[in-house]
């Protein structure tokens, strides 16, 4: 997103449309497939969209799991604008390098705020990633 | 793969869900004649009786019957449903899979409808109709 926009001008232009919203009648949930959205929550506070800060962890096939976090400066060039951290198996070592890439850059914080969520779902994966490994081996 | 074969999945929360009424409200006089279908229509008849509250006449549907907000849509195991159609939709609930559940919509295909299912128990998401069209191909 083009760096000079605000943030919460783009939250109200995105909010109620957009193509990553997916909107399910029962139970009145709005969820968002938004590419860094850690919660998948179609909220101001995790919509990758509106803020120029923002993270996501994402499962790949080939690479396995995926830290990224967007880049400030680099906001109108968005092929350059992401960073990528992958994440190995251990799930100890992980755990705090996902916390200091979400909570801080160097020589300042980046979202304090989405640390809490990032570790949770750097744990739901890490489950996930033991589970399949288990049912390939199951398989073979 | 066998549905009794998965580990149970269940809701964070499970609030007792009541029912104010269990029997259904039929349309008045539905029952006398075969070519009435049984759906509730209001009566709006001059000088029906049924419209007019009688005694002995059956109870109308009011407001009041409705479900509590918290357990409203709320399914018997304590899940709330999400239609999916495909493995990315699944993977919106990874996240809230204490809260949701998936229902794999009803036009998808019995090849897509396993990936979807053998991703669930990966990320450790419900899924309500999993074993549908696979079901029917084994009964053939």
């Amino acid at each position: 997103m083009a760096a000079n926009t605000s943030a919460d001008l783009l939250w109200m232009l995105t909010r109620s449309n957009s193509s990553f919203l997916v909107k399910r009648e029962s139970g009145r949930i709005q969820l968002s497939k938004d590419p860094f959205n850690l919660m998948n929550k179609n909220s101001f506070k995790y919509s990758g969209l509106a803020n120029g800060k923002s993270a996501d962890i994402r499962q790949y096939e080939n690479k396995g799991i995926v830290l990224t976090t967007k880049l400030t400066k680099a906001a109108t060039s968005p092929a350059k604008s992401v960073r990528k951290v992958v994440c190995s198996r251990d799930f100890e070592r992980n755990f705090k390098k996902v916390a200091n890439c979400v909570s801080k850059t160097v020589g300042g914080y980046y979202r304090p705020d989405l640390e809490k969520s990032a570790l949770a779902r750097w744990t739901k994966y890490h489950r996930a990633l033991k589970k399949t490994k288990a049912m390939k081996a199951g398989k073979k | 793969m066998a549905v009794g074969s998965r580990s149970k999945l269940r809701p964070a929360v499970r609030p007792k869900i009541v029912k104010k009424k269990s029997n259904k409200f039929v349309r008045f006089h539905a029952d006398l004649f075969k070519r009435m279908a049984q759906s509730w229509r209001k009566p709006h008849g001059m000088d029906g009786r049924f419209r007019r509250h009688f005694k002995g006449t059956p109870k109308h549907v009011k407001i009041g019957y409705g479900s509590n907000k918290k357990t409203r849509f709320l399914m018997p195991d304590g899940f709330l449903k999400f239609r999916v159609s495909n493995v990315a939709e699944l993977e919106l609930l990874l996240m809230h899979n204490k809260k949701y559940a998936a229902e794999i919509a009803q036009n998808v295909s019995t090849r897509k409808r396993k990936a979807i299912v053998e991703r669930a128990e990966q990320l450790g998401i419900k899924v309500t109709n999993g074993d549908a069209k696979l079901r029917a191909e084994e009964s053939e």
